[in-house]
């Protein structure tokens, strides 16, 4: 049977709804698809921003393989993912979960667990550069109260992946809200029969809490690990600080703070490389991409989409 | 289910396209920030084109010349005044400042082909600009006007040269001298500043003081971290090379990293390491270790000299001395602000004439003399103008007069150089061997251009 013909204003409304999406699809031309194929189109290319991009194949991959300080960038980042991630998924867990069980001051202590994520994450950051300071720092100066010697947080290499784990776990109030919420999804019912059933609270958490969550949880995951990959303001406020100069090319104590979107970050704009930074961002995205399929495969075996 | 399958994926996929766009974003500037930079030199061009048709209307037509410059606030002014004498000295050009201090946004109006004729900037970048084609060579005008180079201080002109020609004269030279506090020398039983460097060092020991495994004060210059193996490594008549040859593992930075090594053994690799992370992120804040009259030592500029004096120090300032191996010959490291012409200049001409007026001539003068910073012209060392701008100011007169200047190499790769070492510094901090240190700073080096 043919399709009925558009009427007059069924036409209309189609136009109408079109304007009303156009400047999204503009800025989205614009500024989001255009700048993503040119930099798929630079990373082949020499390009200093300056002068005009010139074509050099796989030369930028093949440079950036050879780069002792593009594996550094990477080594430091996958540490920071490896502990950042799993780290604050539990914490977060154990807030929301502790947030569900208090009784008095719900909205107070929400509230404040969910304060640092408003707060600018560079003034959060000087801030922390001052508690993390090793002679009059403040976590120091507990360290020392309780007997410790404390240590220089950001200044020797072994500690400072652990002292910017502890700055993103502050700031997980949005995860926090986000699974709380979850929790807050799962049926009662499920919980009256399980007590009826005898199941203490421990096996309520486990058998009904989680399995009703881990769609959230996975997605948090998948979260972490891409705001892991692309960790950058506190690594640079952090850097600039120590260095007292935010064009420099350093990146703390034998480069244990050069994260790799700091590495890009300073191939684009102080090494002028805009070709290999375009290149770096690429891999970025490869090796994400790759991870989050991973985990969306893995987690088919335990989480029940419903 | 399937639907939810599909929309968590597409989902992933969005937050990604975020992550790469962001990248993109960054990674390919000059899409974006073309849009902003012409903007941005829209304003500047809108701002420029007011001044002048007042300019036009009071003296006539001039041609501009567009002076983009990194200063603000009353430095933007003294630089406001030179422009105005300027403009009063002839009748062919008519200079149009514009305090522009975010060196980024000029290098975007300059590939934007919107940018200054003349801009300035610090000498260290200029080996990049010249392989960038951002900066023009002035080799011609210079042979054109028959221009003597040696008017500018030995090694002020080297930052700005690059593969032979060059790109940018230098307006001002920053160089390095010794700062000491008296009451913690004369705790100690000094009343003399250190002769040698080698003095210094082994004052530097007795000088240091620690409790409970701290430091409680710091004998040895080690805060700002860069200045001082910098200056030690130079101080032994040696440098780090040049591109081609470059020389980590020369004698001054091995001697400079033997001395770290010795006091990290005597004070403890954690100590002096927490101290100097502490006071490095406190540099020239009422907390830094020197203005807090913890520290003995400081080896700064000259624009530290005010923020000792208001701080209340009691302390004195010295040429950093020279290491007995060079028989009382001192050196000092050197680094220059300089002014280039683009090369998207749309009047290279005016520029020129401007820029010989800024830094060779009366306005180089009227530069130093206003802002008080250190003269890159041999015929400025003696002038009176210029001498009596206090004791501090010359002391550091006698460095540029008497000391030999170096310079980090001109390079391309300059950033990449000053990391790895750094890092040979860091690992010496932390305990290396100082043969380590070096063999990896040399195989850092290796292939830098």
């Amino acid at each position: 049977m043919k399709k009925t013909k558009m009427t007059n204003r069924e036409k209309r409304n189609n136009k109408n709804g079109f304007l009303f999406v156009l400047p999204w699809i503009i800025g989205f031309l614009l500024f989001s698809l255009y700048p993503i194929i040119m930099s798929a189109y630079y990373s082949f290319t020499n390009f200093s921003a300056i002068k005009d991009p010139e074509w050099v194949g796989l030369d930028n991959y093949a440079y950036l393989l050879k780069d002792n300080l593009f594996w550094t960038s990477l080594k430091n980042t996958l540490v920071y993912v490896a502990l950042s991630v799993p780290i604050t998924i539990i914490v977060s867990l154990i807030l929301a979960v502790l947030l569900k069980i208090v009784k008095v001051g719900k909205s107070f202590f929400r509230s404040v667990f969910y304060m640092p994520a408003i707060f600018p994450v560079v003034a959060s950051t000087i801030v922390w550069l001052l508690i993390f300071d090793p002679i009059s720092g403040y976590l120091n100066r507990a360290l020392r109260m309780i007997g410790l010697t404390g240590e220089n947080w950001l200044g020797n290499p072994p500690y400072t992946k652990p002292a910017l784990v502890l700055m993103t776990c502050w700031g997980v109030g949005t995860t926090v809200v986000i699974i709380l919420a979850a929790m807050g999804d799962v049926s009662n019912e499920l919980y009256e029969a399980a007590e009826i059933d005898g199941a203490n609270t421990f096996k309520q958490f486990w058998y009904i809490t989680m399995p009703g969550i881990a769609h959230v949880l996975v997605y948090q995951v998948v979260l972490a690990i891409i705001d892991g990959f692309q960790y950058f303001t506190q690594v640079y406020i952090l850097c600039s600080a120590q260095s007292g100069n935010l064009s420099s090319g350093s990146a703390g104590t034998q480069n244990s703070l050069l994260m790799y979107p700091l590495y890009l970050f300073q191939n684009a704009f102080t090494r002028l490389k805009m070709g290999v930074a375009s290149s770096m961002a690429w891999i970025l995205f490869i090796i994400v991409f790759v991870l989050t399929l991973i985990l969306l495969k893995v987690s088919d075996r335990f989480v029940d989409v419903k | 289910m399937k639907k939810k399958r599909v929309l968590c994926v597409c989902l992933t996929a969005a937050m990604l396209t975020g992550l790469l766009g962001g990248c993109g974003s960054a990674a390919s500037t000059s899409t974006t920030s073309d849009a902003a930079a012409s903007t941005e030199a829209g304003t500047a061009a809108t701002s420029a084109a007011a001044a002048d048709t007042q300019a036009a209307e009071s003296t006539g037509d001039k041609e501009t010349v567009n002076f983009w410059y990194l200063w603000g606030g009353d430095e933007a002014k003294y630089i406001e005044q030179i422009i105005a004498a300027y403009n009063d000295s002839q009748d062919k050009y008519e200079v149009v400042g514009l305090s522009t201090p975010d060196q980024q946004k000029v290098l975007t109006g300059i590939s934007g082909g919107n940018g200054p004729d003349i801009t300035d900037d610090f000498g260290s970048d200029m080996a990049n600009y010249a392989n960038e084609n951002i900066a023009l060579a002035l080799d011609d005008y210079i042979a054109k006007d028959g221009i003597d180079t040696s008017a500018f201080v030995t090694g002020t002109l080297d930052q700005q040269q690059y593969d032979g020609k060059t790109y940018a004269f230098p307006i001002s030279a920053n160089v390095f001298a010794l700062y000491y506090n008296k009451d913690l020398l004369k705790e100690a039983g000094y009343t003399d500043p250190p002769k040698t460097l080698e003095e210094m060092e082994e004052m530097s020991f007795k000088l240091t003081k620690s409790e409970n495994g701290q430091l409680t004060q710091l004998g040895a210059p080690l805060v700002p971290t860069s200045y001082w193996y910098n200056s030690i490594t130079f101080d032994y008549g040696t440098d780090y090379g040049q591109v081609g040859n470059l020389t980590p593992d020369n004698e001054g930075f091995r001697n400079a990293l033997t001395y770290l090594h010795d006091y990290v053994a005597e004070f403890g690799s954690d100590a002096v390491n927490s101290y100097v992370t502490s006071g490095q992120s406190k540099v020239n804040s009422a907390q830094d270790p020197f203005l807090a009259g913890q520290a003995a030592f400081r080896i700064d500029g000259t624009w530290f000299y005010k923020m000792a004096e208001d701080a209340g120090l009691n302390f004195g300032l010295e040429l950093l001395p020279a290491a007995e191996s060079q028989n009382g010959q001192t050196y000092s490291y050197l680094d220059t602000s300089c002014f280039y012409i683009p090369s998207t200049a749309k009047n290279p001409d005016g520029a020129w004439d401007f820029l010989k007026y800024i830094t060779m001539g009366d306005g180089a003068k009227m530069f130093i003399t206003l802002k008080k910073d250190l003269p890159a012209l041999n015929s400025l060392l003696d002038d009176p103008d210029v001498t009596s701008n206090g004791d501090s100011y010359s002391v550091y007169l006698k460095v540029l007069s008497e000391s030999t200047l170096k310079t980090m190499p001109s390079m391309l790769n300059g950033s990449d150089y000053a990391t790895a070492l750094s890092n040979a510094v860091d690992s010496v901090m932390l305990g290396g061997s100082v043969d380590d240190a070096i063999a990896t700073a040399v195989s850092a080096s290796d292939g830098l251009k």
